[in-house]
């Protein structure tokens, strides 16, 4: 198949969102541990290098190694489903518009972020369209004003942002699923996907997609085996 | 001699951690040198494992040695192992031999970027390994960050057998957490170590770090759970379970010490003694030529047939010495030994046992030992064995050269000087590679890296008085096709006597690996069977040089899937031409692209230095791939063209006041850029055009 139908399933999510989350907005992918916030970044995230978007993927408690080795993964998955001649310099066009950066738990804000935006914006002109951030923040404990911060970087560097947010079987959750400690921060988030798990593959459901309702009746999962993203 | 009681090690680290230091205190302990000299000596003598004189100069160890000595009943063979990841064959050698390693880290700067390239190799030898943080008396010295970092970075189970008693210029001597005790080292030499009772204001911490370490171990040990829980846990308990993990690669000890100051060295051989596998612990293969998948776990008794492994070769004043590492069976100074490779029967003359520069005769060697043998004529990495035995040891992993450089010798001696030198390091490195270019007529060197090539090219002043001027280092292209093509080409030929005939087709097709493959698809016998291989063999000839820049052909993947055959006419040589017509004509449908070595580099320095570091790395077309935040400091990952990299120490030393360090490892082959390309179909060109003209 061609690149462009591997890709579809990206396609409809960006309808899923409006057209994408978009520059300057915060958005937050949702699951309980392990069942695939991970992936569905990093699809999006590659999705964006292969097509010369420039991503930031910014990584707490893990090591360059290890997430390099996870993407090296997905886009061998990837260029598995497409056709021989398409696959040349795929995997450069990803490496070169990639960039992940980890940190020590605690070691890790705003503020090393924006450090980080405007080091690589002076020094190698990379100026991320996405910025993907796993580990960080604990919403059970972060202060609005850190959102809104981030939220300010977000615009203030033109990149859209996504976060991953752990959430817990006892949480409590209003009708939507959505856990009061995210509620409470809502409005600085455009855009809420919510991944659950049904059966051998994960749904991902769109809860809030910038101010208009969710669109219906697309359907979206996201396959644990080959860790993409599939349209149904 | 009981081989429970034999360790062959390696002593590894990054260059400036104390590697030699440690090596030549660990050499006085166990009595084998009476007189200790530092390796950058003000007696000018130098520590006794370097021997080159080069390596005096530079301070760092280039090449290998094997030592043996003894420590509490126990036989030990040290190998010394290089620092600098250039050589990293040397350090991949010597591991194939060990069966443990202490891994040197410096107590000031951790774990850094080539001991992260160090253990990646340890870890593809699944070599067991114990950590010695050395300089615990320099200004900043941290061991328990640095048992962090070999958590965090080399994602190791390390936990401290130690804590320091003081810190930096009060290091006075450390607490051992299994007997818990306190160890000081006095006498002139440190080589007295009493026990004390730990320092009151060490037991709380000491305690703690105590209950750590039985904790980490307990995972691995029933019964140390069970005495943890029932509060009846023996020094001996701690010790088995340490030793059982260490040999499952699952735990890694951390001793601390500081060899200059000849501080916590002995506690530390104890560990070597106590934890690291002797050669049984560990399973080693040999393989069957006739079927190289069959692996044979090679059986260590001393009364199999004899099986032995030449890892390195040196060149003595009294000829040539080869270190051998015995996997079974016994060597007697006079038996009579084959090479496997060549089939040469050879007779072992003199068996020698080797302390650096020094050496004791011995008339046999049992298997697990290390050894040297006089005047024996081999390669490094040849097995030798018993005439009734038709194994051979694994052959290792040798990478393939990736930069070449011509070198001219400047007067008539020293062209002869040069080719004994040439010779030699071939033999001695199987990544040095030397050829003579027929078109330019120059001698060409290659090898892992310019540092690599420069250190043979002094070696070649030095060691062989052979004065060579060179170029500029090149970079070893590559060419590949992108897209898949189909191809039918016939080979006919009828000029007097026997024609010629052969029709084939199939596919071309790029392969990920980097290999050659043939793919026989051939149904119905339109290709007979007998021809198939001359198929293959005329497509295999072909990638040696490319049609596009003239480059080697990186990954191809010839499908044949029909053809045709004349009675008469067909025969091997016309399938070969078949086969190599093919190649000529439809290759370049295939639209090649150049390719370039990439390196993985890793640049490691504060972070007020994050922006220089990342200049230097895209100024050279470098990918940033990754970078790692701790503590003040930053490691950044990068890919970067090796065709850029020449020159790079200095451009990073002075962006940042020589604060930044760098390591760098092949990674893989990347398409070159047009502008690149474009030149090197230019100089393709160009070299065609000439060779026609000549002819």
């Amino acid at each position: 198949m061609k690149l462009s139908e591997a890709n579809r399933p990206l396609r409809v999510l960006d309808k899923l969102m409006q057209g994408g989350l978009g520059a300057g907005n915060i958005g937050v992918v949702m699951s309980r541990h392990g069942t695939g916030k991970m992936a569905v970044l990093t699809s999006i995230a590659l999705d964006h290098a292969i097509h010369e978007r420039n991503v930031l993927c910014v990584f707490l408690d893990r090591s360059v190694d290890e997430v390099r080795a996870y993407h090296d993964e997905i886009l061998a998955e990837i260029i598995d489903l497409i056709d021989v001649n398409e696959r040349n310099g795929i995997y450069a066009r990803a490496e070169r518009h990639k960039q992940i950066y980890t940190y020590k738990s605690g070691g890790f804000s705003v503020k090393r972020l924006t450090d980080t935006l405007a080091m690589l914006a002076n020094h190698a002109e990379f100026k991320p369209a996405m910025v993907e951030i796993h580990g960080w923040p604990d919403f059970q404990q972060v202060e609005v004003q850190e959102i809104a911060a981030l939220q300010r970087a977000a615009k203030e560097y033109s990149t859209e942002i996504w976060l991953s947010a752990h959430t817990h079987l006892e949480d409590h959750k209003d009708r939507r699923g959505l856990p009061d400690y995210i509620a409470r921060l809502e409005s600085n988030f455009a855009v809420l996907l919510l991944l659950e798990p049904q059966g051998e593959v994960v749904n991902i459901r769109c809860i809030k997609s910038h101010d208009a309702p969710p669109p219906q009746g697309i359907h979206l999962e996201f396959d644990p085996k080959t860790q993409l993203i599939r349209w149904r | 001699m009981e081989l429970t009681t034999l360790r062959n090690i390696g002593i590894s680290a990054h260059i400036d951690s104390g590697k030699t230091t440690l090596t030549e205190r660990i050499l006085f302990y166990t009595n084998r040198i009476h007189a200790m000299h530092e390796v950058k000596g003000k007696d000018g003598v130098g520590a006794t494992m370097d021997s080159m004189d080069l390596e005096r100069e530079r301070g760092i160890t280039i090449q290998s040695a094997s030592t043996h000595t003894e420590w509490l009943d126990h036989q030990i063979n040290i190998i010394d192992t290089p620092g600098h990841v250039d050589f990293t064959i040397e350090v991949e050698r010597s591991l194939r031999v060990l069966d443990g390693a202490i891994l040197v880290l410096c107590g000031v700067a951790g774990v850094q970027s080539q001991s992260l390239t160090v253990d990646r190799q340890m870890r593809r030898y699944n070599v067991p390994r114990l950590a010695f943080v050395n300089k615990c008396d320099r200004v900043g010295a941290n061991p328990a960050r640095v048992t962090e970092q070999l958590r965090e970075k080399l994602r190791l189970n390390a936990v401290m057998m130690q804590i320091p008693i003081g810190l930096e210029q009060d290091f006075r001597g450390i607490v051992d957490l299994v007997s818990m005790k306190a160890l000081y080292f006095t006498g002139e030499f440190g080589e007295d170590v009493s026990a004390d009772e730990i320092p009151e204001d060490l037991r709380i911490e000491a305690e703690t770090r105590r209950e750590a370490l039985v904790d980490a171990l307990s995972q691995h040990s029933d019964e140390l759970l069970e005495a943890a829980l029932e509060d009846r846990v023996t020094e001996e308990l701690i010790h088995a379970a340490a030793r059982k993990a260490v040999l499952s690669l699952e735990f890694c000890p951390v001793f601390i010490g500081s060899a200059y100051k000849n501080k916590g060295v002995q506690p530390l051989l104890d560990g070597v003694v106590r934890y690291l596998p002797c050669p049984i612990d560990v399973e080693n293969f040999a393989v069957d030529p006739t079927d190289e998948e069959k692996k044979i776990a090679v059986t260590h008794k001393p009364g199999d047939p004899t099986l032995a492994y030449a890892f390195k070769l040196e060149d003595g004043p009294f000829g040539q010495l080869t270190y051998i590492r015995l996997y079974q069976g016994k060597i007697v100074k006079g038996d009579t030994l084959v090479n496997a490779r060549t089939g040469k029967r050879q007779k072992i003359g003199r068996l020698v046992r080797m302390h650096a520069n020094k050496m004791e005769d011995i008339t046999e060697a049992d298997s697990g030992d290390i050894v040297a043998m006089f005047g024996i004529d081999c390669a490094s990495g040849d097995t030798f064995r018993s005439e009734e035995c038709d194994l051979t040891l694994t052959s290792m992993h040798v990478p393939e050269p990736v930069v070449h450089l011509a070198i001219h010798p400047s007067d008539r001696k020293a062209a002869d000087n040069m080719s004994k030198a040439l010779q030699r390091f071939s033999k001695e490195d199987p990544t040095f590679r030397v050829r003579l270019d027929p078109k330019s007529n120059e001698t060409i060197i290659s090898g892992m890296g310019e540092l690599h090539l420069e250190v043979y090219v002094e070696r070649m002043k030095r060691e062989y008085k052979a004065e060579v001027t060179v170029g500029a280092p090149r970079v070893a292209f590559r060419e590949h096709i992108t897209r898949e093509i189909e191809f039918d080409y016939t080979h006919k030929k009828q000029t007097g006597g026997a024609g010629q005939y052969g029709r084939i087709s199939g596919t071309l097709a790029p392969s990920a690996d980097g290999q050659f493959h043939f793919v026989n698809a051939v149904t119905g016998g339109n290709v007979p069977k007998e021809f198939i291989s001359s198929v293959e063999k005329g497509f295999r000839s072909m990638i040696g040089e490319g049609m596009f820049i003239g480059a080697p052909v990186d990954g191809i993947v010839v499908t044949l899937s029909d053809g045709a055959s004349h009675a008469v006419d067909s025969s091997d040589m016309a399938f070969q031409a078949a086969a190599r017509g093919a190649f000529r004509e439809y290759y370049l449908q295939g639209k090649p692209q150049a390719l370039e070595p990439v390196m993985d580099l890793s640049v490691e320095g504060p972070t007020e230095y994050q922006g220089p570091m990342v200049g230097t790395i895209l100024q050279r077309r470098g990918i940033l791939v990754g970078t790692t935040e701790d503590a003040g400091f930053v490691r950044i990952d990068a890919e970067v063209p090796l065709a850029e990299m020449f020159g790079y120490a200095t451009t990073l030393r002075s962006a940042t006041q020589g604060k930044a360090e760098f390591s760098m490892e092949f990674r893989r082959y990347a398409a070159a850029p047009k502008s690149v390309e474009e030149q090197l179909i230019f100089q393709y060109r160009e070299r065609k055009l000439r060779e026609q003209s000549g002819k």
